[in-house]
């Protein structure tokens, strides 16, 4: 137990080392070159699926709310209800856990199998900084696309809630839309964005930080990408319930 | 000039570099031979930085590198180019980019200057019209030759081969020892090769060093070598009889190279 609490500690700080030494990296060469390629290939890549689990994590909910709501005769706040409940928490806790598999695994088996086939070792030998000119463009591609899949995947968990209450409750889908601004304020998009962003960058420092520490063969790099996606999702459950909170306590002081 | 001094090196309870002393002179082909597990890899890595020693000293044209950060060791890295034992090309460039890799990213050179250095690399180690072509397109002695293409085109004064014919056929090996030999007198480059082969050590060193449980146990030219009674080079050249290579050597074979 106290070796299993010293191993998370010394991960911890592992971890926090390397956001320090990515963070450092930026600070001394700028935006690395291949940046925006990174984000093209990497959001692109995503891009089916996320639209895909946002619809259905919209649709899901929507069906949840109405079999509740029609007991009381609030079917019309639907609409309302259920884009709060997905852009604050569902869609970007799903879809975040989504990309933990799709491109967080990529990457750490990507820079694992570097790792391991020497390909890191033989960067530095050409006097070339592996972090700035390997790990930031991906780290940094991941963060971006993380962001802006989050929020394609939270616009698509509206649309499918409101497709998925026209077909199974007969809802009008502007009635649907008519009762989003009463809960949706600039509060709950500040909320989502923050969240989205905090999400971005679990995922990629994780696996980008398992991919380069990545020790042995082909086990090894089958070890990190196990790895990195229990972590990044184990650490994106600890987020949720701490940005959730530091939101509302920081909304409550500026008085919102 | 090269210098190890008592380097001692241990990860965790074995202790694999325990007190190495040797130098490595300027235009010397130098082999570093040793059965495995001594310490010839790790003393390589040494050299780059790749691994840091726990006590003794490292010496680079008379520079203690000893306590150098990664950052110092940048230029270190200029100077050494390391061809490691398995190519480590990457995959997602061609042959032409991965050769141009440092180049470009040292960002000192025109992309005219880059393009006739790649050319030049890519020449000198007998490739020629595969630019466009990906390591995976590449037999595994061409993937060899395109790492050390990689490793020459900065113009390093120091060339460090991690067993380079470690998996090859016997046809490639002598071609990649040829290579080494070429390039080593062509360039006028300091070589060090870690290997366990003594056959192509009899072939191409200036200089043979034996490491035995991370220390030297032998350090001498070809002749020396031929009569020494150490134990462990008995055995070593005892193989060598046995498998009847031919170990004529190369500036015999190439006396004008």
């Amino acid at each position: 137990m106290i070796l299993s609490l010293k191993k998370i500690f010394e991960s911890f700080g592992s971890l926090t080392i390397f956001y320090g030494q990515l963070f450092k990296s930026f600070m001394k060469n700028g935006l690395p070159k291949g940046t925006l390629g990174q984000v093209g290939y990497l959001g692109w890549q995503s891009l089916g699926v996320t639209l895909y689990a946002g619809l259905f994590a919209g649709a899901i909910l929507a069906i949840q709310f109405y079999v509740m709501l029609s007991d009381f005769g609030g079917e019309a706040m639907i609409g309302g209800l259920n884009t709060s409940a997905n852009v604050r928490q569902v869609a970007p806790l799903l879809i975040a856990f989504l990309l933990s598999g799709k491109i967080g695994a990529f990457t750490s088996a990507e820079l694992g199998t570097m790792k391991v086939t020497e390909q890191i070792d033989a960067i530095r030998c050409l006097g070339i900084d592996p972090i700035w000119h390997v790990v930031l463009p991906r780290f940094l591609g991941m963060v971006i696309a993380s962001i802006l899949l989050l929020t394609f995947g939270v616009v698509m968990s509206v649309l499918g809630g409101m497709i998925a209450s026209s077909l199974v409750a007969g809802i009008n889908p502007l009635q649907y839309i008519a009762f989003i601004p009463r809960v949706i304020t600039s509060e709950s998009l500040i909320s989502g964005f923050f969240k989205s962003s905090v999400f971005g960058l679990i995922i990629g420092g994780v696996s980008c930080h398992q991919g380069i520490s990545t020790t042995g063969g082909a086990r090894g790099v089958g070890i990190t990408v196990t790895r990195s996606a229990v972590t990044t999702m184990l650490l994106i459950v600890l987020a949720d319930f701490l940005t959730s909170q530091i939101m509302q306590t920081a909304l409550k002081l500026l008085d919102y | 000039m090269i210098t190890f001094r008592d380097v001692h090196k241990a990860f965790g309870e074995k202790k694999v570099l325990a007190g190495l002393n040797f130098s490595v002179h300027s235009e010397e082909i130098v082999f570093l031979l040793g059965t495995s597990g001594t310490g010839k890899s790790v003393t390589l890595k040494h050299i780059v930085g790749l691994l840091r020693p726990d006590s003794g000293n490292i010496q680079i044209d008379n520079e203690d590198i000893t306590g150098y950060s990664e950052e110092d060791f940048a230029l270190i890295r200029k100077k050494c180019g390391y061809v490691f034992q398995h190519p480590a090309l990457f995959d997602s460039l061609s042959v032409f980019e991965n050769v141009a890799f440092g180049l470009r990213a040292h960002g000192e050179l025109q992309e005219s200057q880059i393009q006739d250095k790649v050319t030049q690399s890519l020449e000198l180690v007998g490739l020629r019209g595969i630019n466009e072509k990906y390591p995976h397109e590449l037999s595994y002695g061409e993937q060899k030759r395109v790492s050390i293409a990689r490793t020459i085109a900065p113009g390093p004064s120091y060339l460090l081969f991690d067993e380079p014919t470690t998996g090859l056929d016997p046809i490639t090996t002598n071609a990649v020892n040829t290579l080494i030999f070429k390039l080593s007198r062509k360039l006028g480059v300091t070589s060090i090769v870690v290997s366990h082969d003594m056959g192509c050590a009899l072939k191409i060193a200036d200089r043979i060093i034996v490491l035995e449980a991370g220390r030297l146990a032998v350090d001498g030219n070809v002749n020396e070598i031929w009569s020494c009674s150490q134990p462990l080079v008995k055995s070593f050249l005892e193989e060598v009889r046995l498998s009847g290579v031919d170990i004529k050597r190369f500036d015999e074979e190439n006396p004008h190279s």
